[in-house]
């Protein structure tokens, strides 16, 4: 660890004086008699002649060629030495020092000489430079002033804790120096990132976790690139090994070995997929028709919560009985990089836990035995389990993983007295256990509980090896003592959010905070679930498998680019990955969601783990697609253009990511659908052909209810999607003016790129097959979106200016609606008013084929498309209608909407958009509120106090820059001024108490180190400030 | 989550503005009584954003004020305002004190969807006041911090459009920068620039806007009273 040493001096101004100490003669007011009772003065006077006498000696010996070795030391002496105190006094004196005799304040010296130090003494001078007296007589000999830290007489404790980030990098540094085995690198392939989402935290914990590679050319590389200056220039000289670009993302085939490889997501597929198996086991063996009995409440349920102990780790042990009292885990052993998967209990009461670094795991019990993964036996032995289930009877069984299940056994085990129920169902349990024991070899547990909530928390007590109920009239008391972030489903990112607003960390003092304050701190829905859980409830239902929310794919190992292409192909591979998964999974997604990994500000070119992400700042940005989309060439060129919006350069992504949410089934109703999904396990088609037949039936199915802003932007942005995806957008319009500035060649070629355009949108209808009628209506007005209408071509935009001038509102066209799954559709993003123009466009979807003998009629309808959604009437209908009765009814709505106000704010609400913050609101250690951030600098003084250390130079420079930035890009100046106040009245605060209690001395030097610091912040704030032109900022 | 939704009625920016008119009402009333432009005896007691405030009782300051911000409101609602200060003038008009509400990081929103209700304006109107209270109490105590002024002093209202910000209605001549009101950080200082004090920065949702003031050196060497 860096020591940060004392300054040279408190008070340089002292030392100067001292050292340039003249004597003249002996007529000083310091030779003049002290009057009675100055013992102060008498003192002050003693000291300047004892200085006058060192003075003397100087200039008796300035003859002599003797090095200022000294200079700028004030040295005291402590205790016995050897040499004695007046030999070390003479020596400081002619090589140039001020040796002080007495030390009235220990910061006016600035080293003090001792053998040895009284215990006491020790914990005193613990902060300051107590020399050996070698220190003088060898730094004579040597000829020059040697580092004083050889000669320490108090070993440097253990440092003070400190600000996290700064010391990861050091500690990394540390360890690597430390390490004097250079360990060989591993290769790639077989130490792949976890494609797991990693937020930034687990990133750095990753970095630390990391073996060092001291000897490694990949480290000796960047350390002789830190002299380049762009990361693009920097990763272009680091793939230039080819072995590295093969194993970078560079390489076609990247992605297909990384997934090959990667032991977590075998892993986690596996699971996936023998869960799968299981459901439709059960699912197949059709339980009985529910037979509760007649007398139980509707809303009265016996859950049971089966899960095997320790699975993988029992499984393991089975076998080799020899292991059975021993520490032992599952896991690729031998890699200290790889994470634990399963351990038995043994270990556990080490402190090891599932999931932990292997590293960690040895760390906490040496004697932990690894053994590796035995896939064939787990399948055994759940396909045991659920056969055992099976043939209970239950109600609903669930497989909620493969070493876990929910059973509802209301029909057989409810009574209306508790006991019975108690009785009957820890029989049951009993059975099931001991049959399961029987066929596995391996303990299950099982947690029976009124609702799944209630059972999974059981089955905490129920461990190991046996069965627990929770009663109705203990859950109350039980979910009391319960952390938050042991209920099921809320993670550590909840409980800290809890934490951090309410100082909430159990269960019961939830009950205290309303429902919607919990929903508008973790968001709507856990708020719910939070508020419910709280009380023991849980409302869903054994059984009811939640449709799978999102699909994503994300590499975040290997990632090096060094030209923008590199990474439009790299993003076109990862939507091909993501597109696959959702093909297999049968589903279409509206909502892509790119993920960008880059390079922290502060973090180093390249990281200790060879071609890792090391430490990150995570961005993402997503992009609503007009329908469900699973297409790889649709999902890339989104993932580009918003690559494209976030700038990120590209040298500086470490890792990047797709997910789609909001998912549909991709089956739908009708059965050619799914036949299209299962020949993917038959001969392979390409892409191209599985798109084509995809739009084909796309468009049977959704020809009748299409969006018609989908249908409307075709043909105008097919010409820009067909081309080759790039991140440098084509300009779809043109400002004349600019226009006219150009030369005349490219006058020539964008006019004739948008005539094309133009072109195409006409060429565009005929071409479909089917040439029925279909009419456009056109939105009213209001209802058009500007910036749809920005992005279409000049001409059409002049066109639907007459149309709304002339009042034409419909424009015909021989055309067909375009399926939605045509691949060369893009829709440009409208950032605001999503939702209101989303509904405006909708309800105006009229055309329909065959309807258009009736259009006359419905030219007539006056009213806004906002309304007819509210009046809630099928206009299609209404449309059919004679032109008086059409208009009675629409009287009617009218009158009745204006006397519902519910309805009307519905419909506003509906209408309602968001208002972007200007400025990011920038975090500082997770937090971003001012009075966290207080607590925050004040434990930080504090602990330095405790300590006696100065602040680390690294926590300040990151301060001093979070401020700068909260100044420039949060645009928060108060805030900054306001902690810097803060900063600077909690120092005045301490020198003020500690003078007080007159141990000033004891911590003046950490608290001018600290004053320094609060100069050097309120420096960095006013230096952000000049820059929004505001200069001579008021601290106080 | 309707429920939600009930317990925080949702804003449109209009209402917002309008909000924030009174508030900025209320502060130069505020600024007028802490600073002494007009004597105390002019001002009465009254109750906003539950904390005490005082008013101008002359209906023609209240008049101008209010005038003064009604125009300010219509450059706002077109989103060009990035500056709204109160200049404190000596008798000579030499700027001594300067009240900015710096809207650089007001959000725009265009005006035709000024009368929509936004989904995340959703704070409580409780929340509001609290936040405009703790303005205004911050600027009742600038007194203290502030010193006294000399006698005879007066004041104005000026607003800073942005670069990029359309001429208000009726001037179709080119606008050119005034000069010397704002020192850009490039060019060297003429004169010595204000102290500046950051009173309080307000954070709404979306919704944020800095106030600060600045203490011209000329101030220094005026007598006081």
């Amino acid at each position: 660890m860096p020591r940060r040493h004392p300054p040279p001096l408190a008070n340089p101004k002292f030392a100067a004086a001292l050292a340039n100490h003249t004597f003249d003669h002996e007529d000083g007011a310091e030779y003049a008699g002290s009057e009675f009772g100055g013992f102060g003065e008498y003192f002050r006077n003693k000291k300047i002649k004892l200085q006058n006498l060192d003075a003397h000696i100087r200039g008796f010996d300035s003859g002599s060629e003797r090095p200022p070795i000294f200079k700028g030391c004030i040295i005291h002496v402590n205790g016995y030495t050897k040499p004695s105190i007046g030999e070390i006094h003479k020596l400081v004196v002619i090589y140039g020092g001020v040796f002080s005799q007495y030390m009235d304040s220990k910061t006016a010296v600035t080293h003090i000489i001792a053998s040895s130090l009284t215990p006491k003494k020790m914990v005193e001078f613990g902060r300051y430079r107590i020399v050996k007296p070698e220190w003088i007589t060898q730094s004579i000999e040597a000829g020059k002033l040697l580092p004083w830290h050889d000669f320490r007489v108090i070993q440097p404790s253990e440092s003070q804790r400190r600000l996290t980030i700064a010391t990861v990098a050091n500690q990394q540094e540390n360890e690597q120096s430390k390490q004097s085995n250079p360990s060989p690198v591993v290769s790639p392939v077989r130490s792949p990132l976890i494609p797991v989402t990693v937020s930034p935290s687990r990133t750095q914990e990753k970095a630390f976790d990391t073996p060092s590679r001291k000897s490694s050319p990949l480290i000796m590389l960047s350390k002789s690139s830190e002299k380049f200056t762009s990361s693009e220039e920097h990763n272009a000289v680091l793939l230039a090994n080819p072995n590295t670009r093969n194993s970078s993302v560079l390489n076609p085939d990247f992605l297909k070995t990384y997934y090959g490889q990667s032991r977590l997501h075998h892993l986690s597929t596996w699971k996936a997929n023998l869960k799968l198996k299981f459901q439709s086991q059960i699912s197949a063996s059709s339980p009985p028709a529910s037979k509760r009995p007649l007398d139980c409440p509707a809303d009265t349920r016996v859950i049971f919560h089966i899960d095997f102990d320790c699975f993988f780790a029992s499984i393991a042990v089975r076998c080799r009985p020899q292991y059975a009292d021993k520490p032992v885990c599952v896991g690729h052993g031998g890699n200290q990089n790889s994470e634990v998967a399963s351990c038995n209990y043994v270990a556990r009461a080490f402190g090891v836990r599932n999931g932990m670094w292997m590293r960690r795991a040895k760390e906490l019990c040496p004697d932990l035995i690894t053994l590796p993964y035995e896939f064939d036996a787990y399948e055994e032995a759940s396909s045991h389990m659920y056969n055992v289930l099976i043939g209970i009877g239950a109600d609903k069984i669930e497989a909620v993983s493969i070493d876990e299940a929910l059973l509802d056994v209301t029909s057989l085990c409810w009574s209306p007295n508790d006991d019975e129920i108690q009785a009957k169902s820890l029989g049951l349990a009993k059975s099931i256990r001991n049959r399961v024991f029987e066929l596995t070899q391996c303990h299950v547990s099982v947690g029976i509980g009124g609702n799944i909530l209630q059972s999974k928390l059981a089955t905490k007590w129920a461990k190991p090896a046996g069965q627990y109920r929770v009663r109705p009239n203990e859950i109350a008391q039980l979910m009391k003592g319960l952390q938050v972030v042991d209920l099921p489903g809320i993670g550590y990112s909840i409980g800290a959010q809890l934490n951090e607003r309410f100082h909430i960390d159990h269960v019961g003092d939830i009950l205290t905070v309303p429902k919607s304050t919990l929903q508008s701190i973790v968001g709507g829905k856990t708020g719910d679930k939070l508020y419910s859980y709280a009380r023991g409830e849980d409302f869903s239902e054994v059984g009811e498998i939640p449709m799978r929310k999102s699909v994503s794919a994300e590499v975040n190992w290997g990632v090096r680019f060094e030209a923008k292409e590199q990474v439009d192909t790299f993003l076109g591979s990862l939507a091909g990955e993501l597109a696959n998964r959702l093909t297999n999974l049968a589903v279409i997604g509206t909502n892509l969601t790119l993920k960008v990994y880059k390079r922290s500000e502060n973090a180093p070119l390249e990281p200790a783990k060879y071609l890792g992400c090391g430490e990150c700042d995570a961005f993402s940005r997503s992009y609503t697609t007009a329908s469900p989309t699973s297409d790889p060439r649709d999902i890339s060129r989104i993932a580009i253009s918003l690559l494209c919006k976030l700038q990120i350069p590209v040298g500086d992504i470490r890792g990047l990511g797709l997910q789609m949410t909001k998912l549909v089934s991709a089956h739908g109703q009708d059965g050619k659908q799914v036949t299209l999904f299962q020949t993917n396990g038959g001969p392979k088609k390409s892409d191209i052909e599985v798109a084509k037949e995809k739009l084909e039936n796309l468009e049977a199915e959704y020809s009748m209810d299409n969006d018609p802003v989908s249908t409307m932007h075709q043909p105008i942005t097919s010409k820009l999607a067909t081309k080759q995806p790039t991140q440098y957008l084509v300009p779809t319009q043109v400002s004349q003016e600019v226009l006219r500035e150009l030369p005349e060649d490219i006058q020539k070629k964008i006019l004739e790129s948008r005539h094309s355009k133009c072109s195409l949108v006409h060429n565009f209808m005929p071409k479909l097959k089917d040439e029925s009628q279909v009419t456009f209506e056109i939105p009213s007005h209001s209802s058009i979106d500007p910036d749809v209408l920005s992005e279409l071509p000049i001409e059409i935009v002049k066109e639907l200016e007459e149309q709304y001038r002339e009042g034409n509102v419909t424009f015909r066209s021989p055309a067909k609606r375009r399926g939605i799954q045509e691949p060369n559709k893009r829709k440009f993003p409208r950032p605001t008013k999503k939702a209101n123009s989303k509904k405006s466009w909708s309800s105006n979807t009229i055309g329909r084929p065959g309807t258009d003998s009736k259009l006359l009629s419905h030219e007539k309808l006056t009213l806004d498309s906002r309304n007819w959604e509210a009046l809630n009437v099928d206009q299609d209908i209404l449309r059919e209608l004679p032109e008086d009765i059409r208009n009675e009814i629409l009287e009617e709505r009218k009158r009745h909407l204006l006397n519902s106000p519910a309805e009307k704010q519905n419909e506003e609400s509906e209408a309602s958009t968001t208002i972007q913050l200007q400025h990011p609101i920038l975090t500082f250690q997770g937090k971003n509120q001012i009075d966290n951030l207080r607590d925050l600098l004040r434990t930080w003084l504090s602990s330095s106090l405790a300590e006696m250390q100065g602040p680390h130079m690294d926590d300040v420079f990151l301060l001093e820059k979070y401020l700068s930035r909260v100044v420039t890009e949060e645009k928060n100046l108060n805030k900054a001024v306001e902690l810097v106040k803060w900063m600077n009245f909690q120092v005045e605060n301490v020198l003020r108490e500690r003078e007080m209690d007159d141990n000033l001395e004891r911590c003046q030097e950490v608290l001018f180190e600290w004053l320094d610091t609060t100069e050097g912040l309120q420096k960095a704030v006013s230096i952000a400030a000049e820059t929004r032109g505001l200069y001579n900022i008021q601290f106080r | 989550m309707s429920t939600s939704k009930t317990q925080l009625p949702s804003w449109t920016f209009a209402e917002v503005l309008s909000a924030f008119a009174d508030f900025l009402i209320v502060s130069i009333h505020t600024i007028l009584y802490e600073r002494e432009i007009y004597p105390h005896e002019t001002f009465m007691l009254a109750r906003k954003y539950n904390f005490p405030v005082r008013q101008s009782r002359h209906p023609q300051v209240c008049d101008w004020v209010r005038n003064a911000i009604g125009a300010c409101m219509d450059q706002m609602r077109r989103g060009d305002v990035s500056k709204i200060s109160v200049v404190i003038l000596s008798s000579i008009d030499i700027p001594l004190e300067r009240f900015v509400f710096d809207m650089t990081s007001f959000p725009k929103v265009s005006e035709r969807d000024q009368q929509v209700e936004m989904k995340n304006l959703n704070f409580s109107m409780t929340e509001m006041d609290e936040q405009y209270r703790t303005c205004i109490m911050k600027l009742s105590h600038t007194s203290s911090i502030l010193g006294k002024l000399p006698a005879d002093c007066t004041f104005t209202i000026t607003i800073e459009l942005n670069d990029d910000g359309k001429p208000p209605v009726g001037h179709d001549s080119p606008w050119v920068p005034a000069d010397g009101i704002t020192p850009k950080p490039d060019v060297p200082l003429k004169s010595v620039p204000p102290k500046v004090r950051p009173l309080r920065n307000v954070l709404m949702g979306p919704l944020s806007f800095d106030i600060y003031v600045e203490e011209s050196k000329t101030k220094e060497k005026v007598v006081v009273r």
